[in-house]
């Protein structure tokens, strides 16, 4: 089958069919091997990849493979033959490692699917599947990033049809963009400075990207010296019939007496204020899910959606959090507040979010130091604190200490130092990447950090 | 009703996107006049329209359409409206609750009082055919019937209270409904009635007896849990013994003694 061929309505039955038999004839507790061969080999024929499409034990980094890798054929590249290229990995369990939600072997095999997600030889995978059929899982990869494409469903007979047409609509709806929300519940840690930066840096790196001040103090669009278009962003929360793309201003730059288009904004405007008082707030259809509504139409035309949002957790961080695939979260070392409060983001807000969504997103990325100096004394005590914090709620560990492994107890928290110039950058209204190459550098070590991979 | 939903919210929807599946006759006049009232003041209709979201940002009337008519008519741009849950249930209570439909009660189950009630808001309906109908005389003999047994309202026209299949009937059927009983809890462990206590007999009488089980009814339960009691019964050799006695047992009822009941 090449990537233009539909399957017809009959063969979607009849894999789901044979992939209804092959679950029932699985006797319970079925090990790894009989799982992979009786149910994930019809589910990826359900998931629409033939057998010549889908190769078993494929090779990742070192001495490990995962359980299958799978692409579509194209007439001069057989998957079977050219190994290359995959673009959905499979990693199997059998019916005895239980899966369920929060389980240690869940945990466990979603860092394996994210490990082989990020191999070098799958760096082309978009998505990966975790299953012992039982529960499955679909994760969708970006760059570095690895979240959640669906919750963790439990597989039956009456809804294994209705899983698989979802797991392949998302597959056969792959998004170019990854959406992010740089959020904390404590202001001032430099959330403005963080996303036009990160913008700035991306767009160096070739990368399409789109802003959206979505925060009526407008320090995003104020700090870019940029005005709302003919069409606002708050009009088009409003008016259903509006077309959000006219509500698109270009930020450029000039160089060498040549205008250079940096990337998209859609500005905030002085309305959005408006949304606060309850009456205007209730001519928003749809509710929180109205933004991430919105910016839909542009998942295939950006590299990657910026949502700035502000601080308090009302309506415009709800929809700027509800609107991402990730939030990320910078704090303050010397602002314990930040801290406990990036807490919260992920272990209260994040999944209240997540639980509306029913899609397993948005993620947390763990948090970073922004633009403080740190020395030992103060890494001393911002640890001690973190301790604390880690101490109430163990799964918090990854968010704040991502390198920490069973055995390594690695506490590093990635720093954006402070410099002056990012202060004066706000004055010229150009981010300070453009600026300043040492800056520059920080923020491409951010990037890399979190979002570009290879 | 999530925290995060427009569920039971008060929104200020495009009117655009509101349809309606049923129309409600109202007379012009007093839409076009209800229409002016809100132009002449502060064009904000004051009583919302209840809606159900059926699509992305599409809506449909379920109750207060009346409201509906009126804010199309004075062609307001957004109206306020309440979105309900798309639940068959809550809907109809939104109706009921607009005077759109009649409140119906449970016949099987209902209180004479509640009968002669619901028959007198029937009959006090304009043009009700329930007029020549002894509404006292037909909620009495409802009551006095045996209804937990009913599957429809029909029996109602073999009481001979004046209502007719028909008509009538149909007229009925807007308060009225039957459901089933909830079924029985599961029955008491059989015991042996030749080693059963007294109370344990009278116990598991009572279980088939409140839920209606072998028609025993207009029999003393007492009594013949302590006749069952008392009796000696050390040369049985089965239960048939029990439709000897003269205590209104018969073959039917054994059968269903035996439920609870063994040697």
């Amino acid at each position: 089958m090449t990537l233009t061929q539909q399957p017809n309505h009959a063969q979607t039955e009849m894999s789901i069919e044979n992939l209804k038999n092959a679950l029932s004839s699985l006797p319970p507790g079925a090990p790894e091997a009989l799982v992979s061969d009786s149910f994930v080999k019809p589910l990826l024929e359900a998931l629409g990849f033939g057998k010549a499409e889908c190769y078993p034990e494929y090779g990742t980094d070192g001495r490990d493979a995962v359980d299958f890798a799978a692409r579509k054929n194209k007439p001069d590249d057989l998957f079977h033959h050219t190994k290359s290229a995959p673009f959905l990995l499979v990693e199997v369990k059998g019916q005895n490692i239980n899966l369920s939600e929060g389980s240690p072997s869940h945990q466990a095999t979603q860092r394996q699917i994210e490990r082989y997600l990020l191999s070098s030889t799958c760096k082309t995978a978009k998505w990966g599947i975790i299953t012992n059929s039982t529960y499955i899982q679909l994760f969708c990869r970006h760059g570095k990033v690895v979240f959640p494409a669906t919750v963790n469903l439990q597989i039956k007979l009456d809804n294994i049809a209705e899983i698989i047409s979802e797991l392949r609509h998302k597959i056969d709806n792959t998004h170019r963009a990854l959406s992010v929300c740089v959020y904390n519940n404590k202001g001032g840690v430099g959330k403005t400075t963080t996303l036009i930066n990160l913008a700035g840096t991306l767009y160096k790196r070739g990368k399409k990207v789109l802003i959206v001040d979505f925060d009526s103090q407008s320090d995003t669009t104020l700090s870019l010296k940029l005005s709302p278009a003919k069409v606002c962003l708050s009009e088009c929360l409003k008016d259903t019939r509006l077309d959000i793309r006219n509500a698109i201003v270009p930020f450029s730059l000039t160089a060498k007496g040549k205008l250079i288009h940096v990337f998209d904004v859609i500005p905030a405007d002085s309305k959005l204020e408006d949304y606060t008082h309850y009456e205007n707030a209730q001519k928003i259809q749809r509710g929180i899910s109205r933004l991430r509504d919105l910016l839909k139409i542009f998942l295939n035309e950006y590299d990657y959606i910026l949502i700035d949002c502000p601080t308090q957790w009302l309506f415009f961080s709800q929809s700027g959090v509800y609107a991402s695939d990730v939030v990320l979260i910078p704090t303050k070392h010397n602002g314990l507040t930040s801290l406990y409060n990036a807490a919260k983001v992920v272990e209260k807000l994040i999944p209240e979010i997540r639980q509306v969504r029913k899609d397993g997103a948005p993620k947390a990325l763990p948090i970073f130091f922004n633009g403080e100096k740190i020395n030992d004394a103060a890494r001393h005590m911002v640890n001690s604190e973190i301790g604390k914090i880690i101490e109430c709620n163990k799964n918090l560990l990854p968010y704040f200490y991502p390198k920490y492994r069973r055995g390594t107890a690695d506490k590093t928290i990635f720093e954006i130092p402070a410099y002056a110039s990012v202060a004066n950058a706000a004055f010229s209204h150009v981010p300070a990447v453009f600026m300043n190459k040492t800056v520059l550098d920080h923020y491409d070590r951010l990037a890399k950090e979190y979002f570009l991979h290879g | 009703m999530g925290k995060y939903d427009s569920i039971g919210q008060l929104m200020h929807l495009p009117l655009e996107n509101i349809d309606t599946l049923d129309s409600v006759y109202e007379s012009e006049f007093v839409v076009d006049a209800a229409a002016e009232s809100i132009l002449s003041t502060d064009g904000r209709n004051w009583i919302p329209l209840i809606v159900k979201e059926t699509g992305d940002y599409q809506y449909q009337v379920v109750a207060n359409h009346f409201i509906y008519a009126v804010v199309s008519q004075a062609n307001l741009e957004r109206v306020w409206c309440i979105i309900i849950e798309s639940d068959e249930k809550l809907i109809e209570q939104a109706k009921i609750l607009a005077r759109e439909i009649d409140p119906k009660i449970n016949l099987a189950t209902a209180s004479g009082d509640s009968i002669l009630s619901a028959l007198r808001y029937l009959e006090a309906q304009p043009g009700s055919v329930l007029k020549g109908v002894n509404v006292t005389v037909a909620a009495n003999r409802i009551e006095e019937a045996k209804r937990s047994k009913w599957s429809d309202l029909t029996p109602i026209t073999k009481l001979k209270c004046g209502i007719t299949k028909g008509k009538k009937l149909d007229a009925l059927s807007k308060v009225f409904f039957i459901a089933a009983p909830p079924p029985p809890p599961p029955a008491p462990e059989a015991v042996s009635l030749k080693k059963a206590s007294e109370a344990q007999i009278f116990e598991r009488l009572n279980y088939l007896s409140t839920y209606s089980i072998g028609d025993l009814d207009h029999l003393d339960l007492s009594e013949l849990a302590q006749l069952f009691f008392i009796t000696d019964k050390s040369k049985w050799k089965s239960l048939n013994p029990l439709t000897k006695m003269d205590c209104g047992i018969d073959a039917a009822k054994l059968k269903v003694l035996k439920m609870v009941f063994t040697l």
